[in-house]
């Protein structure tokens, strides 16, 4: 089990990941606070050691996502729809950008994850692939999958 | 576009409260964490000694259940020797001769109570014959403890009149203690202690016979010897004349040579038992 300080430690580092993608993923604020304690708590009682940072973070990426998909997959949880709800504090967005958003938000979770992990984190398809313990052709497929369906909400608008 | 998607994700991040919230709650978990493994710890080490208590106990009880305390020797013909614990109960049985070792394979005897153990044992022996053939039943007993030794005399003796009872059959019992001394010598010759004592008695009374020759006599027969060379003596002292007697009897003086008295003379018929302790022979 980790000491108090790498837990802080971690926090400080991997806060700002684990909340997008908690965002990404979920309507509701206390789903987060639920999921975002359970990742960290995950972390703490992990006991193998990290090869890198690099691996830290990824391991941390895949424990977030997981985390996010059994809670939708909970039929007790509560469903709240409204953007402004997800954040204690709304943050804000400009009126092009919301669109998108709204598009993005509406994807499946597979291909939010990808679109995220490769638009953000700037991970490639071999390193999604990796995280995610899918093929890299997969992620290509979703890759495309996603921005195809984006284009076509957004009017033709490319993404590449 | 690239620069669109990556501008929405990058206005999203974890509110102070949240990380406040997650900090607290990590550090109250690992402490309770820390908590519950020094217990866990402690109930480990709590368990350990008591199997090692356990254990300890568990095998000094073992030794002390598996040490020899007092032995029960029996005669017919089937000549046995029961060896009990501390608490009366069987912990070893063997047998001196063929006869023995046969009634041993028919009754199993062992971590019975010694009492039971002989009513078995005189049980097969009834059933085997045995009784009806020899008629004389020896059985000793040497303890470390004298009032041990006359507990098991008292014991054995109602079981064996119990027996008789039981199983009508009419031997002449015999049930006395033996010193250590006896059963060790008795031992060395692989005998039952009442078997050596008769053959030692015979060999006093007629010096002709030989150790090896006496010992292929069943006990009741060694007896009936030690009668007739004690009958013997008798008249010969009765009519005062020297007849042609060997020169060892006529050297023997009456303190030597043992009174009827001495011995256990049993009626005829019936079921007698006697009890007395032997005087150290050699």
């Amino acid at each position: 089990m980790k000491t108090e300080s790498e837990a802080n430690r971690a926090i400080s580092l991997y806060a700002d990941t684990v909340r997008r993608i908690c965002f990404v993923h979920l309507k509701n604020y206390n789903d987060v606070e639920d999921v975002f304690q359970d990742v960290f708590l995950k972390y703490i009682l992990h006991e193998k050691k990290f090869e890198s940072d690099a691996h830290e973070r990824a391991w941390l990426i895949r424990v977030t996502i997981n985390a996010c998909k059994d809670v939708l997959r909970n039929p007790f949880r509560r469903l709240v729809c409204s953007i402004e709800d997800i954040t204690a504090e709304p943050f804000y967005i400009q009126e092009s950008e919301g669109e998108l958003l709204k598009y993005i938000l509406s994807l499946p979770p597979k291909y939010k994850d990808v679109i995220y992990l490769f638009y953000y984190e700037g991970y490639s398809a071999v390193e999604i692939a990796e995280i995610m313990h899918k093929k890299e052709n997969t992620v290509y497929t979703w890759l495309d999958r996603a921005r195809k369906a984006l284009k076509k909400q957004l009017g033709g608008e490319p993404i590449e | 576009m690239n620069e669109k998607v990556f501008n929405i994700f990058d206005k999203v991040h974890a509110e102070e409260e949240l990380k406040k919230k997650t900090a607290d709650y990590l550090s109250m978990e690992i402490r309770k964490r820390e908590k519950a493994r020094k217990r866990k710890g402690w109930k480990f080490a709590v368990a350990f000694a008591s199997l090692a208590i356990f254990l300890l106990c568990g095998r000094f009880s073992y030794k002390i259940y598996f040490i020899p305390s007092a032995y029960i020797d029996i005669d017919v013909n089937p000549s046995i020797e029961l060896t009990l614990n501390s608490f009366g109960r069987v912990i070893r049985s063997s047998a001196y001769n063929g006869d023995g070792e046969r009634i041993l394979n028919e009754v199993h005897v062992c971590y019975a109570d010694y009492n039971d153990a002989v009513e078995k044992l005189l049980t097969a022996m009834a059933a085997n014959g045995y009784f009806e053939r020899d008629g004389l039943l020896s059985v000793t007993v040497q303890a470390k403890e004298t009032s041990r030794e006359s507990s098991i005399l008292d014991h054995l003796q109602e079981t064996i009149d119990t027996c008789s009872q039981n199983h009508h059959y009419h031997t002449v019992a015999d049930v006395s203690a033996v010193t250590e001394e006896v059963k060790a010598c008795a031992n060395k010759e692989h005998l039952s202690p009442a078997k050596y004592l008769a053959i030692q008695d015979l060999l006093e009374i007629d010096s002709s016979a030989s150790f090896k020759e006496c010992r292929k006599h069943s006990i009741h027969e060694l007896r009936q010897l030690v009668r007739e060379h004690t009958c013997h003596h008798e008249s010969e002292d009765t009519l005062q004349e020297p007849e042609g007697s060997s020169e060892d009897s006529s050297e023997e003086s009456s303190e030597d040579s043992p009174s009827p008295q001495e011995y256990e003379t049993a009626p005829e018929k019936g079921c007698h038992s006697q009890k007395h302790r032997r005087k150290n022979h050699h």
